[in-house]
């Protein structure tokens, strides 16, 4: 298929609203309880080589909601050549479950075979763009159909870089048909770390490519935060998603928990928040810097990478 | 920029990989260990010079693949004691880094690494990396098995039923031990705070029954003969193997096994062929 024809499918996807992470301390309350939840985001890599409860659990529960894969082991910027065995589980469990969409990450995780399970901040030149347009290509091709792809939090900006991130997204969606997921937390904690406005990032995306953004709770360290996922929103990040949601006309909405998992009700109820920012415009509101707590200080936490092995063992 | 600081991307992966991965040394913010240094390749920012940048991402390897580590392995983690544990998951995670998309595999050579780096033992009775290793592969199995591909069948609940129509269930594993590691297993599940426990012999198994896992302890002739029907013997063929290979005679082996069916059915590990 071509980029256009790409880029028109992502148009047309619907906007199912405020989704959850599904995340495995869950599976029982939702499979007993059907919280009225609009729909749930699955860590691909979570389910596709389990043949066991996640498995089985999740073809239940994509039975009953809206579904959109997440992944964090595409590595679409990576040197290596692309990993087919992994993109073809990938696209089996998108034939099982159905999802909305397919998203992953503007990163790599690993090259000369190697994975070090953290999503690594891509080189932001002309040179990695074309390698990144090239794979986006034959990744679409391959799943046959457009896939998101999110802007990551970052810690360092490479001497080499050129283009401002927001203009690579650009592109990228541009040269490719594919989508972008935008993750307001995730453009705070970069922002912070290298020296931007998240506000003039916000604005400077091609906004009608969005389809899905990310809000999450970090860890403030004092020189240098760091995207946890473990806690509430603050308010500088709700206030860039009021902006963004303004933007964008409103798009699927998705906050990120993945270390210090509340309860369901808990963490369903700091979602709904989201609907307070919806109407709100934080134009020109100054961003302050807000201390956390702290819990941990290890990004994308390992919950986020693995299904927890919580196997209920009988004796 | 100077021509000589104008890396191909390839380059700068490479050399941002090798930060991460390799070895101790280049995990202390500040450590190179190779030509270029991050202030080659990584701009200050108004908060933190170049290092400093690059140590977050150091820092989060380390701590993420520890922490996957201590998840896969909880039970060798408890038995180790935690800093133990660190040292030789951090020594493992340098010699086999990983090469997999998941983590779910992250553990799998572990086992491996320990029998490969076990410490010399001078006596029989102290030899606790014997029982570390054998905890270390069966809780890594456990995983396995966990998620196993199988389409799982219901468990026969009545005795009410012929031999010739019995079939183990579809994920089911036998274990023999030298030191009973499932016990242990058992034990710390259940918060018993288990100590390191003596050698003895013992047979288990482990059935996954309704997507949940269910360990038992076998006698020793029980385990025999479930391992003949996994082998894909009838039950009628396991008896007559038995008869052929242990010195049993037929009416106690009827016996015996009168008993096991029973035992066997209500645990559950039983289903209809
Ligand atoms: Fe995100």
């Amino acid at each position: 298929m071509t980029p256009s024809a790409y880029q028109q499918q992502i148009r047309e996807l619907p906007n199912p609203g405020l989704g959850l992470g599904l995340r495995s301390k869950h599976f029982n309350h939702i499979l007993e309880q059907s919280p009225a939840v609009d729909w749930f985001e699955v860590i691909s890599e979570n389910f596709m080589d389990s043949g066991g409860r996640p498995r089985y659990v999740l073809r239940q529960i994509a039975e009953r909601y809206p579904v959109v894969m997440h992944g964090v082991s595409l590595s679409i910027g990576s040197t290596d050549p692309i990993n087919y065995d992994y993109l073809r589980k990938l696209k089996q469990l998108a034939a099982e479950v159905n999802p909305l969409w397919v998203s992953d990450h503007l990163c790599w995780t690993g090259i000369n075979g190697l994975n070090t399970h953290d999503l690594l901040p891509v080189l932001l030149t002309e040179e990695s763009l074309m390698h990144i347009c090239k794979r986006i290509d034959q990744v679409q091709d391959f799943l046959g159909r457009p896939v998101v792809f999110e802007n990551p939090s970052t810690y360092l900006t490479f001497c080499q870089s050129t283009i401002p991130e927001w203009d690579f997204l650009r592109y990228m969606a541009e040269e490719t048909g594919c989508g972008l997921l935008l993750d307001v937390n995730n453009v705070y904690v970069s922002s912070f770390n290298n020296d931007f406005d998240p506000i003039h990032y916000v604005r400077q995306l091609p906004h009608e490519r969005i389809v899905q953004m990310h809000i999450a709770g970090h860890q403030h360290c004092g020189k240098y935060i760091i995207d946890t996922h473990d806690r509430k929103v603050v308010d500088d990040v709700w206030e860039l998603f009021a902006l963004a949601w303004q933007l964008t006309g409103g798009v699927a909405t998705l906050l990120e928990w993945d270390a210090n998992i509340p309860d369901f009700d808990a963490y369903h109820a700091e979602l709904l928040k989201a609907r307070d920012f919806m109407q709100e415009f934080a134009q020109g509101q100054k961003l302050k810097n807000q201390q956390g707590n702290s819990l941990s200080t290890i990004s994308n936490p390992v919950s986020f990478l693995t299904t927890n092995l919580s196997y209920e063992i009988n004796g | 920029m100077p021509e000589e600081n104008v890396h191909s991307l390839n380059q700068v992966q490479n050399w941002m990989q090798a930060m991460l991965v390799t070895a101790g040394e280049h995990r202390t913010p500040g450590g190179t260990g190779d030509r270029l240094k991050p202030e080659d390749v990584i701009k200050a920012s108004s908060n933190l010079p170049a290092y400093q940048h690059l140590a977050i991402y150091q820092q989060s390897y380390v701590a993420r693949l520890r922490e996957c580590m201590r998840n896969q392995f909880s039970v060798l983690a408890y038995a180790l004691g935690n800093d133990l544990f660190q040292l030789f998951a951090d020594d493992y995670l340098e010699a086999y880094p990983s090469n997999s998309y998941t983590l779910n595999s992250l553990g799998s050579q572990f086992p491996h690494f320990l029998e490969q780096t076990r410490p010399e033992s001078d006596s029989e009775q102290e030899d606790w990396p014997s029982f570390m290793i054998e905890l270390a592969q069966f809780e890594y199995d456990l995983s396995v098995i966990f998620d196993e591909y199988a389409d799982e069948k219901e468990s026969i609940q009545s005795a009410a039923i012929s031999d010739d129509m019995l079939m183990s269930t579809p994920v089911f594993h036998l274990f023999h031990h030298r030191y009973p590691v499932c016990q242990y297993y058992l034990d710390f599940t259940q918060q018993r705070k288990p100590e390191l426990p003596f050698p003895k012999e013992n047979y288990w198994a482990v059935a996954r029954l309704n997507y949940r896992l269910k360990l038992f302890e076998l006698e020793p002739m029980q385990y025999v003969f479930l391992k003949s029907l996994k082998a894909g013997r009838s039950i009628q063929e396991t008896k007559q193997y038995f008869l052929d290979n242990h010195r049993i005679d037929p009416s106690q082996l009827e016996n015996a096994w009168g008993r096991w069916r029973k035992d066997f059915i209500a645990k559950g590990i039983f289903t209809r062929v």
